[in-house]
């Protein structure tokens, strides 16, 4: 078994792709906790599939037959979805994605799981934030 | 003069178009505050009308020259980028612009504009608590 890769990792400049393609190549190899696979069609996965506006089932098939690099999924991305995302629209789903949790409809059920993973008092505000805390990836530099 | 609509007030689920829309009414009857015109059709302006795939100075004409509400106007946007946006697009717009100021590259702008305002000790951590404030809006609880 093994974490998938931190969200904070780019792909075009887009946060959390590598963490879905990851999370994506580890479920094919068997390797991806089971506490992940209720969510691989599902929150950040669905959102970043819609915002490019292709089909997470697709996305994953592809990748796996044609053991695509992140880079390589995402160009199919922009090929089969909406087109390639503006700066302005990548800036947006980073924030979206890095911001999740910090008072908003995820805020309760996050405080629940920070308390229930003993990481109350770390200061941790955001999804990504509980992903670090949990996963053990650094954090990042700004 | 007046001030625009609330940032909270939502057009289709999308917070902050109708404050777009009413900058371009007031503006065009020459009740937008002179501190507005500077940032209409950038920044909030600039970045919505890019999410909604569609040209700012399109819009504001479009909106003058048939005399459009908000819902009017958003319908018309939709007919230009082919559909509209769907549930999670609308979610991610609403929870970026929302928290636009906490914690990004806004901030430190933001702070200056919270000081030079003499808002400071009021809580607020967001370019949306700060129209709110200014201006006397409402902030809903969640917000």
């Amino acid at each position: 078994m093994a974490f998938p890769a931190s969200p904070y990792e780019e792909t075009g400049g887009l946060y959390y792709f590598p963490r879905m393609m990851s999370k994506i190549r580890l479920h094919a190899a068997g390797q991806l906790p089971e506490v992940y696979h209720p969510y691989l069609e599902r929150g950040y996965n669905l959102w970043l599939c819609d915002y490019l506006g292709v089909r997470y089932p697709d996305l994953a098939r592809v990748a796996i037959e044609g053991n695509l690099s992140n880079e390589e999924a995402l160009q199919w991305c922009y090929d089969h979805g909406r087109g390639p995302l503006s700066a302005i629209q990548i800036k947006i789903w980073n924030a979206f994605a890095e911001q999740r949790g910090r008072k908003d409809d995820r805020t309760e059920s996050l405080q629940k799981e920070i308390e229930a993973s003993g990481l109350t008092g770390r200061g941790i505000e955001t999804n990504f934030d509980l992903f670090l805390a949990e996963e053990g990836h650094p954090a990042p530099t700004r | 003069m007046a001030y625009p609509t609330s940032p909270y007030i939502t057009t289709g689920g999308l917070v902050y178009f109708a404050r777009m829309i009413s900058k371009i009414q007031l503006f065009a009857t020459g009740e937008l505050p002179p501190e507005y015109h500077a940032n209409r059709g950038v920044r909030g302006d600039g970045v919505l009308c890019d999410y909604l795939d569609v040209d700012y100075a399109q819009l504001e004409q479009t909106v003058l020259d048939r005399e459009l509400d908000a819902e009017q106007a958003l319908a018309w946007c939709y007919e230009q980028r082919g559909g509209p946006l769907s549930q999670p697009r609308i979610k991610v717009w609403n929870d970026f612009i929302s928290k636009r100021g906490w914690n990004d590259d806004r901030a430190p702008s933001l702070l200056e504009e919270i000081r030079a305002s003499g808002f400071e000790g009021r809580g607020i951590q967001t370019v949306f608590e700060y129209m709110a404030h200014d201006e006397g809006h409402e902030i809903p609880e969640r917000a």
